[in-house]
């Protein structure tokens, strides 16, 4: 179990295999492993793996947005372009054509303990700098 | 699977895109007026040369998706930045084919215009608010060799380079509270630019002590802190005071570079 600041963090995708989403914490400068996922786990949410064409997808998480719902819940929201690698490359090109197939939009929500009551948490304290800190906590054992 | 936040797993918003690529969400402020309407994900779509929008639905229960999704602009083929400004409802976009930076409002998404041009390879923008009479201005990002970070004021009176150097690839920008922090897979960096360029600072790899390997390639930040939008005092007060604690010029610069800052785009809103 972990839990992190929404204040003086940056989240990020990070473009890696498999693709993850980390928190870096402005104050105490770590970084905080959020989720991964893989093409299984999209499968499993009815996404094919396969491009039209028949190639297989690869993950490639782009884009980024926090979204504060109010009420301590908080989002990320993120894009994934999951585009061939050799595609990828020509994404920088000028008169490139952006050639890629089905993609999609995945959300992670936060939620306060009230949509977990049952689980036991550890909570770590905002920065004591600002006003209004939240923290958002959330199940993941995992460190970075 | 394996990853669960709070019992609410992780899940699709939308799915069918091409290749979605900028994306930006829109919350109304109590302010923004008429047609402000409900949470929003606008997301440009490379593949499919378009920006779409949706509206986030659901209880708040369970996790919010996208509902019809609209195209807002189906004419725009390579948009690889995209922001809002929620107080003058524009939308801003780097169009990495025509090279240039335009904005449309809310209401009428064709009528765009252009705020800057040219640009050689823009990969990421990020909208700092108007504020009254204070004029917004967009950050952009020019991936061209070598990469920059660039700032253009919003009524068209000026723009500025903030970093020339030290950059890869920047692939992500967001603004914060005074400052602009940047993603830089070419480097597996977080940086943060003030926003005048009065200093630069790497935040992510530490210069010395342990480490792990990055590719930052989107990042995003909670916009405020009390459920208004980022002001100057906030960078003072957030930047400087606690993640640049131990650097008391950087806080001398910081603050100079703030009340600079303020002078000048009072004089160009």
């Amino acid at each position: 179990m972990s839990s992190v600041a929404t204040t003086d963090t940056i989240f990020f995708t990070d473009d890696v295999d498999p693709p993850t989403i980390r928190a870096f914490n402005l104050g105490t400068r770590l970084i905080t492993k959020i989720l991964s996922y893989t093409m299984t786990d999209l499968v499993e949410r009815g996404i094919s793996p396969l491009h039209a064409d028949g190639y297989n997808r690869t993950l490639r998480p782009r884009s980024m947005v926090f979204l504060d719902e109010g009420e301590g819940r908080a989002s990320l929201y993120w894009a994934d372009a999951r585009t061939h690698v050799e595609k990828r490359q020509a994404l920088f090109g000028r008169s490139c054509a952006w050639a890629a197939h089905g993609r999609c939009l995945a959300k992670a929500l936060w939620a306060t303990a009230a949509a977990a009551p049952s689980k036991p948490r550890r909570r770590v304290q905002a920065p004591s700098w600002g006003s209004g800190s939240t923290t958002l906590r959330w199940m993941s054992s995992s460190p970075a | 699977m394996g990853q669960r936040l709070d019992d609410t797993p992780m899940d699709v918003v939308v799915s069918g895109l091409s290749s979605p690529e900028a994306l930006v969400v829109w919350k109304p402020l109590s302010s923004a007026g008429a047609g402000a309407g409900g949470l929003r994900l606008y997301w440009s779509d490379v593949g499919a040369n378009r920006i779409d929008t949706c509206f986030l639905e659901g209880t708040g229960d369970t996790l919010l998706k996208c509902g019809e999704v609209r195209a807002v602009r189906s004419d725009v083929p390579a948009v690889t930045g995209l922001g809002l400004d929620p107080g003058s409802q524009t939308l801003y976009w780097a169009d990495s084919n025509q090279m240039r930076l335009q904005s449309a409002p809310l209401t009428d998404p064709t009528a765009d215009t252009t705020v800057f041009e040219p640009l050689r390879l823009p990969t990421a923008i990020a909208v700092q608010p108007m504020e009254g009479k204070i004029s917004g201005a967009v950050f952009f990002i020019d991936q061209a060799t070598p990469a920059t970070l660039s700032k253009v004021w919003i009524n068209g009176s000026g723009t500025r380079e903030l970093m020339g150097g030290g950059l890869s690839q920047p692939r992500a920008a967001v603004y914060q509270l005074g400052a602009c922090y940047l993603a830089d897979p070419g480097t597996g960096s977080l940086l943060v630019v003030e926003e005048q360029g009065a200093y630069t600072s790497v935040l992510y790899p530490p210069a010395e002590g342990p480490r792990m390997a990055i590719r930052p390639r989107g990042i995003a930040m909670r916009d405020d802190v009390d459920g208004r939008p980022g002001t100057a005092y906030g960078a003072l007060d957030s930047a400087a005071a606690h993640s640049h604690a131990a650097e008391p010029w950087l806080l001398l610069a910081l603050a100079v570079g703030w009340l600079g800052g303020q002078r000048y785009r009072y004089t160009l809103a």
